[in-house]
């Protein structure tokens, strides 16, 4: 295999961070808790891409099940966070994560 | 992979697909639209999903794109649509004054997270065993026998999630459908 033909790792570990960081400023930044998840699943996409690249440069493919894992993890986060959001939209009328502040957030 | 690697076409490939990731991404994030978020992060899944291949992962490609581009992003687009979020519930795009501060926190972040990269050992040798001809089978002797354990529970969490989202959302007959906004 031509080794000097592959994609340092590096460049995938710095598309992740680039891409955690990104998604890290959404969370904080969005009011709209629909949004706030898309930013969070960016986060999420972000590590996995981390793990896959890691799991080649190891030669171990460990890295790839825990993105699977990861993927499954996600699948569980979404189905609840939008049947909060569903929840507090019905109850009051909006998905501004800035007024649901009953605990005083 | 190895044809990928002759042709140097894991290179293209990260171009490509690595630009297509970072611009979908960010219009995800910093356009007001919850919709068009999640179409823009549709299509940075996508992007992964290629990237995955071309880093010898075509089962997690696969599952990349079955799983989170089709189901998880179906559900996050249906439940917008369901909300319609933009003409019910308009919001500003950003928290006026934490704007400044979020974007330099994260800028930030990335700052660290790249030192630290570029500081970081790499094992130097890029093993050939990802490239297996049985790639689904690697991935599924590793599934099932090392991690059988974290896939059995994985297997609970997700009941656990089902069970929680149908009672959240479910409708209580005494509330009033879709309040106005207070």
């Amino acid at each position: 295999m031509a080794g000097a033909a592959l994609m340092p790792t590096t460049a995938y570990l710095l598309l992740g961070a680039f891409l955690f960081a990104l998604g890290a400023y959404g969370v904080v930044v969005r009011t709209n808790a629909l949004a706030m998840l898309v930013a969070v699943e960016l986060m999420l996409n972000a590590v996995n891409l981390t793990f896959v690249a890691a799991a080649r440069q190891f030669g171990e493919l460990d890295g790839q099940v825990i993105a699977f894992f990861v993927i499954a993890v996600a699948a569980a986060e979404v189905g609840v966070g939008l049947a909060i959001v569903i929840d507090v939209a019905r109850r009051r009328g909006t998905v501004d994560v800035d007024e649901a502040t009953d605990l005083r957030g | 992979m190895d044809w990928l690697a002759q042709l140097g076409a894991e290179r293209a490939i990260f171009a490509v697909a690595g630009a297509i990731c970072v611009v979908s991404a960010a219009n995800a994030v910093l356009r007001r639209d919850p919709l068009t978020s999640a179409l823009s992060l549709t299509l940075t899944l996508f992007s992964l999903a290629i990237l995955y291949l071309g880093l010898g992962a075509p089962f997690l490609a696969g599952v990349q794109v079955a799983v989170y581009a089709g189901a998880i992003m179906v559900l996050l687009v249906f439940v917008i649509m369901l909300l319609g979020t933009e003409h019910r519930f308009p919001l500003p795009v950003t928290r006026p004054r934490l704007g400044l501060v979020a974007a330099l926190v994260s800028a930030a972040l990335f700052g660290v997270l790249a030192i630290a990269i570029g500081r970081g050992q790499l094992p130097t040798n890029v093993a050939t065993t990802t490239e297996a001809t049985d790639h689904v089978g690697a991935v599924a002797d590793l599934l099932f026998t090392r991690y059988l354990l974290p896939f059995e529970i994985t297997s609970v969490l997700l009941l656990a999630a089902l069970i929680g989202a149908v009672s959240l959302a479910r409708r209580r007959s005494s509330e009033r459908e879709w309040p106005e906004r207070r």
